[in-house]
């Protein structure tokens, strides 16, 4: 058995490890953008608005995992740190000027979209684990 | 549980600030890589005039031009019409409408009160989680779940996923149980959370059915029918819902009959997406209201209509979800699509938030069963009371 490292390169390797970790594991992009698969589209038709939901991954997450690879990866993917962004509420000319399409026709489930999400006060949006349904009611 | 393993987070209200749409979904006459949904860049008329700010700069090839969360085409794909006809079992006595809250549920059901399939494992977006009766909220202290077993020998149940929607999946991802059992689905575009939930079951549990594959057998001499919306220039946002799986399931319905008539099971398609064979669509009984009864896309248009025999009684049970302020998700049921139903002769109605009384309350979960009342064999889960008989 060979011996362990010593306490200065396993300092190291922690260091390096947790600079991925903190890159590229937390779910919340450090940049605030988020590559968006837009999972589903409600139409209200009693109140006219749409319901949108969003999973959502970290830009910094998928740049890493996906997009710089030089080749197109045909592999399962690992597991991400996907969210889930959830908006409700909004009329037609409000989720047109939200997601900058040119008309309500091209707001479709299976898109995907580049999205900038920051902290807001909007009670009708919801950034979360999608795990949080996994947690007894009195801890949420 | 997140991928740092800590615990799950909600993070609160956030604002989009930009936004750029990058692939959209487009339909395939002939499916591509076994899918009729591809994705690809969306045309520049598609785009606003005002210019999105852009993200960081980030990699070599900063371009996302794939779908990177689409079922690996090494995935094991199964075509069950290659597959020998299984021995013929005793028929369906019905189908069980379970209360979800806002999603959908479908079980089959048989003669001795044994479960054989489920069509769809539903449950509520976070947002609308008070629509779920209060044992079948998981983690809750009361939480009972669904049926997860077979007393049938050499016959497990199943799971056959109409489309990837959250409300259409999301208790396959929750409950262990569910896990352990046979998931068939539809090769679609998949978001990242589905995408998650699939890379956690074993590949020899998944069995992906490729679009065009022929109609084929499912368990108890229903069959499953791969969807595609009709016409060649069909809106974008209807693609994904159309272009699932559908069932029919020959029962005896109405239960007096020893005749067996279909109840057919779409999901969120349309009745026009479904290639129903004649001799199903003539022997329809029974049907559950399309999209939780929207109005949306021609939900509600294009429909069957039931038996002769059943005049303009035909069954139809509806799936939504109503939560603790009384606000129907989605607005579901649509009231035009209710009086559509109606007019296609689709009048003998209940639904999983209301019972009978539909859009005029008071709140009443219950599941129904759609065909023989038998007696559950399981006992002691969610899903063991079946509330509202129709048969």
């Amino acid at each position: 058995m060979s011996a362990p490292p010593n306490n200065s390169w396993s300092s190291t390797f922690t260091s390096v490890n947790d600079q991925g970790q903190n890159l590229f594991t937390p779910p919340l992009s450090p940049s605030n953008w988020y590559y968006a698969f837009l999972s589903k589209v409600d139409l209200d038709d009693t109140s006219q608005t749409y319901d949108l939901m969003f999973e959502v991954v970290a830009y910094e997450w998928m740049q890493n995992a996906i997009a710089s690879s030089p080749v197109d990866i045909v592999a399962p993917f690992p597991v991400s740190p996907a969210l889930i962004y959830h908006v409700v509420g909004l009329t037609e000319a409000e989720v047109v000027k939200t997601l900058n399409v040119s008309d309500i026709k091209w707001v479709a489930e299976a898109s995907w979209y580049l999205l900038q999400l920051m902290p807001g006060t909007n009670s009708n949006t919801d950034l979360y684990d999608p795990n949080i349904d996994t947690l007894p009611p009195t801890t949420t | 549980m997140p991928a740092d393993g800590g615990t799950p987070q909600n993070y609160g209200s956030y604002d989009i600030t930009s936004a750029t749409l990058i692939l959209i979904p487009q339909l395939n006459a002939k499916p591509v890589n076994g899918s009729s949904v591809s994705l690809v860049e969306p045309p520049a008329e598609a785009i606003a005039g005002s210019p999105a700010a852009a993200p960081p700069k980030a990699g070599a090839k900063n371009k996302f031009n794939a779908p990177p969360f689409a079922v690996s085409k090494k995935q094991k794909t199964t075509n069950v019409i290659s597959a020998p006809p299984p021995p013929a079992p005793p028929p369906i006595s019905g189908v069980g409408i379970m209360d979800v809250g806002q999603g959908n549920c479908n079980m089959l059901i048989d003669q001795t009160g044994n479960i054989w399939a489920y069509y769809d494992v539903g449950y509520p977006l976070w947002f609308y989680i008070s629509s779920l009766p209060g044992n079948m909220r998981f983690a809750a202290p009361g939480y009972q779940g669904p049926i997860v077993q077979s007393n049938i020998a050499n016959n497990p149940l199943q799971i056959y996923l109409s489309h990837w929607d959250w409300d259409h999946w999301r208790l396959g991802g929750l409950d262990p149980g569910l896990q352990l059992l046979d998931f068939t689905f539809p090769n679609q575009p998949i978001g990242p959370t589905a995408a998650n939930f699939l890379a956690g079951l074993p590949n020899a549990r998944k069995h992906m059915i490729n679009a065009g594959t022929p109609p084929f057998a499912g368990p108890g001499n229903s069959a499953l029918y791969c969807c595609f919306p009709p016409g060649p220039n069909v809106p974008i946002a209807m693609i994904i819902n159309n272009t699932g799986l559908a069932m029919s399931v020959p029962t005896r319905l109405p239960a007096i009959n020893t005749t067996l008539h279909d109840i057919v099971l779409t999901g969120d398609a349309n009745f026009n997406s479904v290639p129903l064979p004649a001799n199903v669509t003539a022997n329809i009984a029974g049907i559950t209201a399309v999209h939780h009864g929207s109005d949306n896309h021609g939900a509600a248009d294009n429909l069957v209509g039931p038996i002769n025999a059943l005049g303009n009684q035909g069954y139809i049970a509806y799936s939504y979800g109503i939560t603790t302020g009384g606000n129907h998700a989605y607005g579901f049921p649509v009231p035009a699509a209710v009086a559509k139903y109606q007019a296609a002769n689709w009048s003998y109605a209940r639904s999983t938030a209301e019972g009978a009384n539909i859009n005029v309350g008071p709140t009443a979960h219950g599941n129904i069963q759609m065909g023989a009342a038998v007696v559950i064999a399981q006992a002691g889960t969610a899903f063991s009371t079946l509330t509202y008989q129709m048969n």
